[in-house]
């Protein structure tokens, strides 16, 4: 057993889990406020859009298997660019995780714990991350492989079961906002992918590179899916108003779920499985963040980090005052470093590699030519 | 103190390169096709269909590679002369230690043929003579040996080796002489048979009823017996300076992973220890990760579970003295199927294997999730059976954490008690200890009638575990998310499944992941998936193995089914 590298089912899960995570943690509830009513026409067009641009990483990361986005921010402007462009993925992923531990370790304090402290519910999080990174990579795969399933038919159970909650004429006016926000600026919630930062890491993991192609497209298109099928429910159930309040929408979901006069509130069955979901997904951010500080750093063994990113995300995540100021940081501030950082300049990195190595390999082909 | 406090924090935040032994075999994930075609035929374990030669030392030769003398300590080749017409010919036998009598092969077979006496002393001419007299008929080495030679009730005359290696195998005696094509079989079967008890723990209703006993080489041939193969190998090995146990390795040579073999044989023969007396010792001593609770070597009684692990390609150990084999690698599949469902139509086996799946879940998290349910998440229970609870605690006046430890603790008691008692008076612990203990306990309001009933389901529940040491485990385990469920409800609880998950995924057992085939083994026909297919389809040995022969049938293996009737 290869305990370095994955397998197909286990990098899918891996670019899986960010989706999963940003659906429960209020992400459609906020592509509803940019468009309106017309948000499922929204995730369609960004979508395709999405596919577009995983195809096109496809292609970038062609002439550089094996390698990640840092290895080719090496190729294409040394050491010093590598270790610019790696602090600043750092940043990224500490920010990631420290806006996806605050937000979700507030909902459960909102819905079930009350009476404990917000450290308290948040060191269950970081106890599981640590351990995790403990146990390696193929372990956190293989316990992701596991979970993100369960999680994915939980959602799709939720949404299934509010079908008789339905009230179609939700959907009118069916341009919600109107066509510039669903087409022009609604482009922005493209942002719903940053599921994609994690393939620029991915490649060296993987036990079969030639599947990056395989795994990028297939991930991207159950992401769609989901994000979709999760628009279009909370659509149709709630109004426009209710969606908009601040708490989690997928949560209000599990609310209106019923099975018979026995089982009348279980949503709690569902908390379980989203704490899991983002255990998982902390724990793979987490790994992530420790691959890159091994990449900035040289050093052999990074697991004995985990202890200080894993206290450093706790201490940043208790830094906001409250969940308003959490909620502005993750949909303005992450939502453009998303957009300008991981969808802009990485890919302009990538074009500029592949550019470079053309050149290199037309000067190869010329000198071999006057030889 | 202080000082070894603080040894012991930085201890803990100092980088520890790590340690871990690793042995790995290949990694068959579910993205990586294996080669569909099925070899079964031209590969499968055809008996030789050699003549049998003339010259004694080509028989010889073929019959030690066959049955790779130099490594199988059960196999006895014994070469001598023998006198016949008063003339000396060099001979060999071999049989199998454990499988024939050996006291009538010394005296019915060895003895007339080797000491002088008046039939082997007869000269050629004499013979002829007296034939000639009688019957009219020439001479014939062959047949005299057989017909003055050996006194025993059944000689058959074989030609070829195929014959030769199955009733070597079946526990005869097999006699070759220089200068004939031809070896006399002799019948001098001496295993033991029925006399061997019945399994005391892992009772089935169909299959066999025998057991393993304390005696090695018994064990061994029951191996044999049941196989009737000469390729099943089985190695010798001493473990333990001064009790110099014998331990025997036994595995397919032509299936089982030469790795995995290899490295059964490497960790038995470098243990540094004074004695071992019980398999239990070993499992100990040769299993990857020690510190896991999980068990990761199957334990058992049954020599015909041990069979079908040898013909999957696993490798089977047998302590001198303990009546428990050991297979390996072990991974959670096995500990959670009974020697039971191979026997069952496949149907009957799923819904065992059903309930025994929620038999699981149960037996780990039923009182956690009660627990963390009472505590944090009532809205899940329903309104009427929330009234009914609370009115069935409304006079107990400890939290439910106590409750619950007590009823477990108790329970625990009554289980550990039971067991080391005489077992007429174990029954009659386990009936005052679980009917009246309970009853008091609620009548004097010390825990609530519910409870009663989740503690009762969850030993229900474990009981329904069929190995001991993975039911060890939950019980272990079960406190744990109590625990965790009481400090953090759902969240606690959530931590400690994703904890296990990543424990048991980072689990290997001889280099197999252990958690297959729930996550990594995607495949269809392979005899490793959790839910049996019909037994026509389990055409693939277990992937995780990776065997020499991947497939145990044919594509088609009811070709009755497929013939026109005649």
């Amino acid at each position: 057993m290869d305990t370095t590298k994955l397998g197909l089912f286990e990098a899918i899960s891996f670019v899986l889990i960010v989706i999963t995570n940003k659906i429960i943690l209020n992400l459609p509830k906020n592509v509803i406020v940019k468009c309106g009513n017309s948000a499922w026409i929204n995730v369609i067009f960004i979508s395709i859009i999405a596919l577009f641009f995983t195809m096109l990483i496809v292609k970038l990361f062609k002439n550089f298997e094996g390698y990640n986005i840092l290895g080719i921010s090496k190729y294409l402007g040394g050491n010093i660019f590598k270790n610019i462009f790696s602090c600043a993925y750092l940043l990224v992923f500490i920010l990631i995780a420290t806006i996806v531990l605050r937000d979700f370790s507030e909902t459960l304090k909102t819905i079930y714990y009350f009476n404990s402290p917000l450290t308290f519910i948040m060191l269950f999080f970081i106890i599981g991350t640590i351990l995790g990174n403990k146990y390696g990579l193929k372990a956190i795969a293989k316990a992701n492989l596991f979970i993100l399933p369960i999680v994915i038919l939980g959602i799709f159970v939720i949404c299934i079961s509010s079908f008789k909650n339905f009230e179609f004429t939700r959907l009118l006016p069916v341009l919600g906002n109107g066509i510039d926000t669903t087409f022009m600026s609604g482009i922005t919630n493209i942002f719903c992918y940053s599921g994609i930062a994690y393939l620029f890491f991915i490649m060296p993991y993987l036990k079969n590179s030639k599947q990056f192609k395989k795994i990028s497209i297939i991930s991207i298109i159950i992401s769609s899916l989901y994000l979709l099928l999760s628009v279009l429910c909370l659509t149709l159930v709630f109004s426009y108003i209710t969606v908009t309040e601040e708490s989690n929408s997928m949560y209000l979901l599990t609310r209106t779920l019923e099975f018979g006069r026995f089982f009348q509130r279980i949503d709690a069955i569902f908390i379980l499985l989203f704490i899991m979901s983002c255990l998982s997904y902390l724990t793979i951010t987490l790994f992530l963040i420790l691959d890159i500080f091994k990449n900035i750093t040289n050093i052999k063994d990074s697991k004995a980090m985990s202890y200080c990113f894993a206290t450093l995300i706790l201490g940043l995540a208790l830094l906001p005052k409250n969940i308003s100021i959490v909620r502005t940081i993750h949909y303005n501030i992450f939502k453009n470093l998303i957009l300008y950082f991981v969808f802009g300049f990485s890919t302009l990195v990538l074009i500029l590699a592949n550019i470079k190595k053309k050149r290199e390999q037309q000067g190869h082909d010329s000198l071999q030519t006057l030889q | 103190m202080n000082k070894n406090f603080i040894k012991g924090i930085s201890n803990f935040f100092l980088y520890k390169p790590s340690s871990k032994y690793e042995f790995t075999l290949p990694d068959y994930s579910s993205d990586e096709d294996s080669n569909n075609d099925n070899p079964y035929l031209e590969d499968a374990l055809d008996p030789a269909t050699k003549k049998i030669s003339s010259s004694l030392d080509d028989n010889l030769n073929y019959i030690k590679a066959k049955y790779n003398s130099l490594i199988n300590s059960d196999i006895n080749i014994r070469e001598f002369y023998i006198m016949a017409v008063d003339k000396r010919f060099k001979a060999f036998l071999i049989y199998i230690d454990g499988m024939a009598d050996t006291d009538s092969i010394n005296h019915f077979i060895l003895k007339p043929l080797m000491l002088r006496n008046r039939t082997n002393t007869h000269k050629k001419s004499n013979i002829c003579k007296i034939k000639i007299n009688n019957n009219n008929e020439d001479f014939n080495l062959e047949n005299h040996i057989s017909d003055c030679l050996l006194p025993q009730n059944r000689v058959s005359i074989i030609e070829d080796f195929s014959k030769v290696t199955s009733d070597t195998n079946m526990g005869n005696c097999i006699v070759f002489i220089d200068s004939l094509p031809i070896a006399y079989s002799v019948d001098v079967k001496g295993f033991k048979q029925r006399s061997i008890s019945t399994p005391q723990n892992e009772i089935i209703v169909r299959g066999s009823q025998e057991a393993f006993v304390e005696t090695l080489r018994t064990n061994t041939s029951i191996l044999r017996r049941l196989i009737n193969n000469e390729d099943l190998i089985i190695e010798n090995s001493v473990v333990g300076k001064i009790s110099k146990t014998n331990v025997a390795i036994c595995y397919m040579n032509s299936i089982a992973n030469a790795d995995l073999v290899a490295e059964v044989q490497y960790r038995i023969n470098n243990l540094d220890i004074d004695a071992l007396v019980s398999s239990g010792q070993l499992e100990q001593l040769i299993q990857d990760d020690s510190s896991n609770l999980f068990p990761q070597i199957i334990a058992t009684e049954r020599p015909d579970k041990a069979v079908y692990s040898l013909l999957d390609g696993r490798v089977i150990v047998i302590v001198n003295g303990s009546p428990y084999a050991l297979i390996m690698p072990g991974v959670l599949n096995d500990f959670l199927s009974s020697p039971e469902d191979i026997n069952l139509k496949y149907q009957f086996s799923n819904l065992a294997k059903a309930i025994r799946l929620l038999a699981t879940f149960f037996a780990l998290l039923l009182p956690g999730f009660y627990i963390a349910i009472s505590n944090y998440h009532q809205e899940l229970i329903p309104t009427e059976l929330l009234f009914a609870i609370a009115a069935s605690r409304e006079s107990v006046p400890f939290p439910i954490i106590f409750e619950l430890l007590f009823m477990e603790i108790s329970f625990e008691l009554i289980r550990e008690a039971g067991l080391r008692v005489p077992s007429p008076i174990g029954q009659t612990i386990g009936i005052v200890g679980a009917l009246i203990l309970g009853d008091a306990a609620v009548k004097a309001n010390i825990v609530s009638p519910i409870l009663i009933i989740i503690v009762a389901l969850t030993a229900l529940c474990s009981f329904a575990i069929p190995d001991l040491s993975l039911n060890f485990t939950f019980r272990i385990l079960r406190f744990v998310y109590v625990f965790l469920g009481y400090f953090g409800g759902f969240l606690g609880i959530g931590l400690g499944i994703f904890a296990l998950l990543l424990s048991l995924s980072n689990l290997t057992s001889f280099g197999a992941p252990y958690i297959m085939p729930f996550l990594t083994n995607i495949s269809n026909g392979t005899t490793t998936s959790y839910f049996n297919s019909p037994i026509w389809l389990r055409e693939k040995r277990p992937k995780f193995l990776d065997t020499k022969k991947i497939f145990s049938q044919g594509n088609i293996s009811r070709k009755w089914q497929f013939y026109k009737k005649q």
